[in-house]
């Protein structure tokens, strides 16, 4: 995969209906590239990064042998997406579609 | 005074021209002193006085945020190049994320923004219209429901069979087939049947002939194949009462005209109207079918029948037993051709049977058989545990070469029994209650599990095709049944009192919600209207509906959406092995 074909990625997934934004966040909780403004990018990472950490020791404290792989929010206004991985995690907003 | 000053000068005086370094006086100055303390009481200048408790306009309050801070925050935005790892971030979650993206497109006008509570997809899914309620009026609903509902391929004439509430030992109830010509129909309501074929047997599965219209091979609960002939019976508009349906006070033969041949016998179906064989399967038919052959495949794959019809019939039983019939081509007769056996022997080691599976219980129970479209040699199973295998009818192979345990241990048929060379698919966490081939796609299925769990599979992919919860839009718990429609994207799902209709193409909520008065256990869609479709339910009525206008006829590449998908699952899976190669060259690449 090329520079380019991450910026790709991330187009393509910004292409979807109703996307909203795109975070993408190290392992510190700190966004290393998002599609959002710089304050609502920090916020998102910062309260994602607790979620995904009680949500992942909930499911080890359940059963050791199982693993978090991933999460929809699901709001009244619209549906958070978490993808989170040992180095990184991707966070995309998605707002409801007119029909 | 003076005198100190001359004191002073003397002293002076003696070093005219040395610096004057005499010491200042002893004692502090007043002045100064009056000054500084006078400093202290009176403010000269402002002071900027810090209040913890209240909030003024520069400060910096850090428990209550009062005013908007602009927060001056640096996000360490990456620039290429980027790191290896991000790669393979990117590589592995933005399928899943797309994925996960799409599966919202529809359901968020209507499902996700809506309380769990609120029921209002029943009232924003379409209706469908009902056209006939049919009733057998030789069937009590206290004994009997409606167990198998079937259409003829020309979707003129209707079929339903009749099965006991319960069952405590083998099966001696005496149940109609009942019939009905729609071009008949005079009321909607209240139709008797036009005509009615009783078995000395609870039906458990049928299907009509792909070609001739009154012909149709039912499975039944003693573990027979029957084929019967509507036309060969009159029409039975008032049912004798030696003719109701109930406790066999009054024997059917079995076998009628048979001469005790094993292979089946009788030169013609008689004038009750059926054709029933032995028991080849040892418990109840879970599930029949027709299939048709070309020529290279009947040499293949029959051998005893000399007049063969290009149909045959594929049988599978709960024992785990599936049988390959042929029929002549005036379907009077029926042949046993092969026979295999779903036995844990024969799966590879790597599927996770259970232990007792392999070591005590070794036979399978079958729950479900689809027979793959253009490939008579090709069908999926459901078992018990779970499992769905791709099975091949034209192995040769035996299932095990031990005839003597056979014989004692099941003691029903001399004939050899064939592997059907299993290819593990999946394990589902549920029953796998129905299994379905598609019409128009030969390697795809649907998969209904009995916690209304709806899976559309592909026999060569590994994964899900798509996914559906029919759960959610129904009070009930348990799905009875999951059928393809007569379009490529449509399927019904059988949850309770509720049939729900789903489109691949429109998320995943249904597009037709038919509610009923009682349990449904079957339906059975139209193949030439496409929008018919007919359900029954426990208390032996069948009901005869109309869809909407919109989703009665195929529209427009319609059949793309499986071949997309099938070519996605296939590119995924193509992208996951190669990932699996990349992560592992540039994790050798970082280390070193």
């Amino acid at each position: 995969m090329s520079n380019n074909e991450v910026e790709e990625a991330i187009k393509r997934i910004m292409s979807h209906k109703g996307v909203v934004g795109l975070i993408v966040i190290n392992h510190e909780g700190i966004p290393i590239k998002s599609t959002l403004e710089n304050s609502l990018s920090v916020q998102y990472a910062a309260q994602v990064t607790q979620m995904v950490d009680k949500t992942r020791s909930m499911i080890k404290e359940l059963d050791n042998n199982n693993d978090l792989t991933f999460i929809r929010l699901r709001t009244k206004k619209h549906e958070v997406l978490v993808c989170p991985e040992k180095e990184y995690s991707m966070i995309v907003i998605q707002n409801p579609i007119d029909t | 005074m003076n005198e100190t000053k001359d004191n002073d000068a003397d002293k002076v005086g003696l070093n005219i021209f040395a610096d004057w370094n005499a010491e200042s006086a002893s004692f502090p100055s007043t002045w100064r002193e009056k000054r500084e303390f006078a400093s202290k009481v009176m403010q000269t200048e402002d002071i900027q006085v810090h209040h913890q408790e209240m909030q003024c306009e520069d400060d910096q309050e850090k428990a209550v945020q009062t005013d908007f801070e602009e927060i001056n925050v640096e996000v360490n935005t990456l620039q290429p190049p980027y790191p290896p790892s991000l790669f393979a971030f990117f590589t592995k979650v933005t399928d899943d994320m797309c994925r996960a993206l799409e599966e919202n497109l529809d359901p968020f006008s209507v499902e996700v923004f809506k309380d769990s509570d609120d029921l209002d997809v029943f009232a924003s899914a379409a209706r469908a219209s009902k056209e006939f309620i049919l009733r057998s009026s030789s069937v009590s609903s206290e004994m009997f429901g409606a167990s198998c509902v079937a259409w003829n391929k020309i979707g003129t004439q209707i079929a339903v069979a009749y099965c006991a509430h319960a069952h405590t030992d083998w099966c001696f109830h005496r149940a109609p087939i009942s019939s009905w010509n729609l071009r008949r129909m005079l009321n909607t309501k209240n139709n008797p049947a036009h005509v009615e074929i009783f078995l000395p047997t609870c039906v458990t599965s049928m299907e009509f002939h792909p070609f001739h219209p009154s012909v149709l091979a039912v499975g039944t609960y003693s573990g027979c194949l029957a084929i019967l002939d509507f036309s060969l019976v009159g029409d039975q508009q008032q049912p004798t009462d030696a003719k109701m349906a109930g406790k066999g006070t009054e024997k059917l033969p079995f076998y009628p005209n048979n001469q005790g041949s094993h292979f089946g016998g009788g030169e013609q179906i008689n004038d009750l109207g059926y054709f029933m064989t032995r028991p080849e399967h040892g418990l109840s038919v879970t599930s029949i079918q027709w299939v048709k052959l070309n020529s290279s495949q009947s040499r293949d794959l029959l051998s005893r029948n000399e007049n063969p019809s290009q149909f045959c019939i594929i049988t599978a039983g709960k024992e785990g037993h599936i049988c390959f019939w042929s029929t002549n081509t005036s379907n009077t007769r029926v042949f046993l051709e092969r026979k295999f056996i779903v036995w844990a022997d024969n799966i590879s080691a790597d599927v996770p049977l259970s232990l007792s599976s392999r070591c005590v219980l070794k036979q399978m129970g079958l729950v479900g058989l689809g027979a793959c479209k253009d490939d008579p040699y090709t069908c999926v199973l459901s078992t018990a545990g779970g499992f769905i295998f791709q099975a091949n009818l034209g192995s040769n192979i035996e299932a095990y070469t031990a005839m003597v345990e056979l014989k004692t241990e099941s003691s029903i048929s001399e004939e050899k029994l064939l592997d059907p060379g299993l290819v593990y698919v999946s394990q589902h966490s549920d029953c796998p209650e129905v299994i379905h081939c598609s019409p128009f796609h030969r390697d795809v299925f649907l998969v209904g599990n009995s916690n209304g769990e709806v899976l559309i599979q592909n026999m060569l992919q590994h994964g899900v095709m798509f996914k559906y919860n029919a759960r959610k839009y129904s009070h009930h718990k348990t799905l009875h049944d999951a059928k393809w429609s007569g379009r490529p994207t449509m399927f019904g799902v059988v949850m309770g009192k509720f049939v729900q209709i789903f489109d691949l193409r429109k998320g995943q909520t249904p597009i037709v919600i038919i509610p009923h008065e009682n349990m449904v256990t079957q339906i059975a869609f139209n193949e030439t209207e496409i929008g018919t479709l007919a359900s029954c339910d426990k208390e032996g009525m069948v009901h005869v509906w109309n869809l909407p206008r919109k989703y009665s006829s195929i529209e427009p590449h319609e059949l793309d959406v499986l071949i997309r998908s099938e070519n996605s699952n296939r590119q995924d899976e193509q992208d996951e092995d190669e990932n699996e190669d990349d992560e592992t060259l540039d994790e050798t690449m970082y280390q070193e």
